[in-house]
Order: C-alpha cells, then structure tokens, then sequence
C-alpha cells in the first residue's frame, strides 16, 4: 500500500493530528522536566493514570474524565510532598506512583478483575482515537501549548535557576504548580498515544535527543518538538504497514533518533 | 539626605537554634558602596539572601527602597550575582544570551515576556561592558569559570537595576578580569549612582572602591566609612594594628598574611 494512501483512512488522520499534537506537548514539557530532574514525573502520573482508567471502567464513565481530575490532584501532590515533607522529587514520585498501582489493582480486582480495556490503556493505541476523543485532546492539546507559551520565559527561569528567578520577581512557586499541572494533563492525554507503560518515553526521549544537539534553550526546545513529532508519524507509519503496535514503535523510533543525535555529538566532537 | 535603598531594622536569625546574625540593624543610601566582608560563617550569604527574600525572617525588618520586603515588588531595581555559581548544570542548554535575557524578566509586565528589538541592545550593551559580546551565542557550558562569571554579572546589571548585589563575584576571575571588574562596579556606582553591595574576600583590594566597609562576624562589628574603621581604636584592638593597616591601606597583601587568614 501506498503511504499516502494511509492519510486518505479517517482513522489515520486522526491518530497523525492527535498524535503530533500530543508529541508536540509532551516534548517541548520534557525538557523543562528533564532539566529540573523530574524526568520520572511522567512515570509516576502514569502509574496513577492506571488507577484512575480502574476506576473509570468500575464506574462506567469515560477514563478522561477521572482520569485528568485525579492525575491533575496527583502531580500537586508530589510537589506539595517535596516541599512540605523533607522528601527529594524520586522519593516524593515513587509514593504517589505506588499509590497509583496499589490503587488500580485493587479497584481492577473489585470489577471483577484485569480486562482487555484496562490492557488496551497499558499500551496505547493511537489508531482507535475517535472524533469526540481527538476534539477533546486536540483542545486539552492547545491549552498545554499556550500555557508554555504564556509563560515560557519564566518556566526557562526558574528551570535554570529557581532562587535567581525569584529575586526577578518571578513567583516560582505558581511557576512550579503551572508545570506539573501542565504535565499532568499531558501524561492523561499520551496514554491513548503509547500507553500507561510508555508514557514517561515520550516525555524523555524527544528532550534528551534534543539536548544532544542544541545550543541554545530555544533551540533545543524547538528540536525535541520536531523529535516527538516525526517520532510520532513515523511511528504510526511503521506500525501500520507492518500491523505492529504503535506505542512501542514510536519509542523505537525514538531511541534510534536518540543514538544518532548522541552519535552525531561524539563524532562532531562537542562535549 | 539621601533615600534608604535599604533599611534594616533587629534582624536576627537562627539555623538550628545556633544563632548566625544577632541583632543587624543598618541603612544603606543610594550611591553607596557597601564592602560586605567577613570571615567564613559569619552570616554574610544569610544576611543576603534575607534581604532578597529568599530566606523568611522571624525577627526583624526588613525594607527596600522604603517599602516593607513583603510587599515589595519592583524587583527590577534590584540586580543579584549569587554566590553558587559553579553548581549550575554544565550541560544546561542555554547560549550566554539567553541567559543575560534572564535579567531583564523583572523589568516585564502583565503577560507578554518576549525579548524585543530594545531588550537586544540592553543585552547587548551588558555585554560589550563586560567583553563576552563575541560569545553571545556560546552555550553556557562550554564558557571558562571566569567567562560564565561575567555572563552571570552581565545577567545582573542588564536591567539597570538602582541596587546591585554581587555575593564573592570575583572568585572565578583572573587578576586582569578582576581589576576590570572592580573598575566597572565603581563606575556603575559613580555614573549610574548604582547603590552595591559588595560580599567579598578581597578585604586589600575593596577598599579602594568601596566608600563604606560592613565587617560582619554574626553581628555588625563595624558599619561605617573606611575612614572612621581606619581612626577607630576600637577596630585597631579588634584586628590587631596589622590587619587594620591592611585593609585601610587598600593593598592586596592580605592573601598572604597568615594572621589575616585566621582572621577569616
């Protein structure tokens, strides 16, 4: 079949729009997170993402609408953890992330045990998104994206330099709540791209490629956007010609653009 | 008389119930040049950061610019080099410009943050004053200690701001760079009647630019004119006539002399 034939499926054209869209957030987010080392951040909204899809499914409504109340109440529980309880950010991700699992399983076995829906949500699957589901992304999508525009300069302050940024008179602490926010309403959004499972890759890979090669701070985030979204359409592409599973092809593709940029840097000689 | 840039009013401040500032009341005025010295653990990077808000007072006052530290919000009067320079991320993937940016934030209002065709010059010109225009678009990790100094210092003075506070800033840079820079403060001070704040272990070499001297050892052992510290016989028995002489003869000696460094 001819690849341009793949944009003429309705499916197809959803799955590339929210799928780009969705990249484009996570990955521009990620470098913000990875700098400030809450890189696992992801990983731990994704672990409560699994327990709030459980309990969608036991009570029968659509998962966006537990799943972003509960994930968005989650991620400023982490940062009111490291802030109010003497705990570093891993420690204060690992308990919400365990409380996340912990809960799903039990609410998973009370409905009567692990279904395909609930597997369906580990892994992803970008090609089943439907027209409400892309209208609803789509918008969440563009809200993420503003938010880092409004407050991109600030969001670069504090990352560089949280204490400086304050004596700029930037509140850090609202700066703080707007990123977590931020990636807690995009850790909601990527489980339909690569699944619970897969989550934090899309967060992390884009930036980390990007951070291999950039210079500058918009630069690099420019490029981790343009990585998650290639990532994403060649991912779809290739799991669609070859019927494999999107989610974990578009990491592949990650990884291979990851080992270029990092390979690139070594040879080019820039440390 | 001269407006207060900043007032403090029995601070004192405890970490673990061990007292490291008692009892700091003092006035610096606009156009003054403040030398902050003080041994290691005198409470010179405390009293610091309190004035900037960065850590919470419970006893005392603090005021900038005449307006109580809580309520203040013309951060763009205010430039800060802190101290903690090497900790910064060497792969952090700013270039030198982006950085220097960083210092005009305060100067913006309401939402649109964006770096304009006025905010280039003013960057810019920090940066021609401090020779690192031709690194503009280096990242900031493949800057010397001394380079990324001045890209911070550059950050500090790009907004114009009416008090400047520099905590150690010439201790990454060569002797060459540093003469420059102590140049470049006391003109930013004489010209731009920039109020400094200067922390520093250069006390040989403060004197020559700084027109008041604070030595700090938990609380003010003196705060008042180079002169005054130089006449006082209550400083000569402090400091021992040697140490005195050092400091009010405005010579770099001091990095040499033993009794000093069991002094600091």
């Amino acid at each position: 079949m001819d690849v341009v034939d793949l944009l003429t499926y309705g499916f197809m054209q959803r799955a590339f729009i929210a799928g780009c869209l969705i990249a484009g957030a996570c990955s521009i987010l990620g470098v913000f997170l990875l700098l400030r080392r809450l890189s696992l951040i992801g990983d731990g909204l994704a672990h409560v993402t699994f327990g709030s899809v459980a309990l969608a499914l036991l009570l029968h409504t659509h998962t966006l609408l537990v799943s972003i109340p509960v994930v968005l109440l989650s991620s400023v529980g982490i940062f009111k953890l490291t802030q109010r309880s003497r705990l570093y950010g891993d420690a204060a991700i690992g308990i919400v992330s365990s409380l996340g699992i912990a809960g799903g399983v039990l609410i998973a076995s009370i409905s009567g045990g692990f279904n395909v829906d609930l597997f369906s949500y580990l892994f992803g699957n970008i090609l089943s998104v439907s027209e409400n589901e892309l209208i609803i992304s789509g918008a969440l999508c563009v809200l993420v994206l503003a938010g880092i525009v409004l407050f991109f300069q600030e969001l670069f302050a504090v990352t560089f330099d949280e204490e400086t940024a304050r004596t700029s008179g930037i509140d850090a602490d609202t700066i703080n709540i707007v990123l977590v926010l931020l990636t807690a309403l995009t850790v909601v959004l990527a489980m339909k791209v690569v699944g619970i499972m897969l989550i934090s890759a899309l967060l992390i890979l884009p930036a980390a490629t990007a951070l291999q090669i950039s210079s500058g701070f918009r630069s690099a985030v420019m490029l981790s956007a343009a990585f998650g979204v290639v990532s994403v359409v060649a991912g779809i592409t290739v799991s669609f010609l070859c019927n494999i599973p999107s989610g974990a092809t578009i990491v592949i593709v990650n990884l291979v653009l990851f080992g270029v940029a990092a390979g690139a840097r070594i040879l080019w000689g820039r440390s | 008389m001269t407006v207060p840039v900043l007032a403090i009013r029995n601070l004192s401040f405890s970490y673990n119930a061990s007292p490291v500032l008692t009892d700091i009341s003092l006035t610096v005025r606009a156009g003054d040049y403040v030398g902050l010295v003080g041994p290691n653990g005198s409470g010179k990077s405390t009293l610091i950061r309190a004035i900037l808000g960065l850590t919470p007072l419970r006893t005392g006052e603090i005021s900038l610019f005449e307006e109580p530290l809580t309520a203040f919000r013309d951060w763009h009067k205010i430039g800060y080099l802190p101290q903690r320079i090497g900790q910064v991320n060497p792969h952090f993937p700013a270039c030198a410009e982006e950085i220097v940016a960083l210092g005009l934030l305060s100067l913006k209002k309401g939402f649109s943050k964006r770096v304009g065709e006025e905010d280039r010059s003013r960057i810019n010109d920090a940066m021609e004053l401090l020779g690192i225009a031709d690194l503009r678009k280096k990242p900031i990790g493949e800057l010397s200690g001394g380079q990324q100094q001045r890209v911070y210092i550059a950050r500090a003075i790009v907004n114009q701001p009416s008090l400047l506070i520099l905590d150690e800033p010439t201790t990454a840079l060569d002797p060459e760079t540093r003469e420059r820079f102590y140049t470049l403060v006391g003109d930013l001070n004489r010209s731009g009647n920039m109020s400094v704040i200067f922390v520093t272990h250069d006390i040989g070499t403060i004197g020559r630019y700084a027109n008041r001297l604070l030595y700090l050892d938990k609380k003010i052992i003196f705060f008042g004119g180079f002169d005054d510290f130089c006449r006082s016989s209550e400083m000569a028995a402090y400091f021992g006539n040697y140490s005195q002489h050092i400091i009010c003869h405005r010579h770099d000696h001091d990095a040499q002399d033993p009794e000093l460094h069991g002094r600091r």
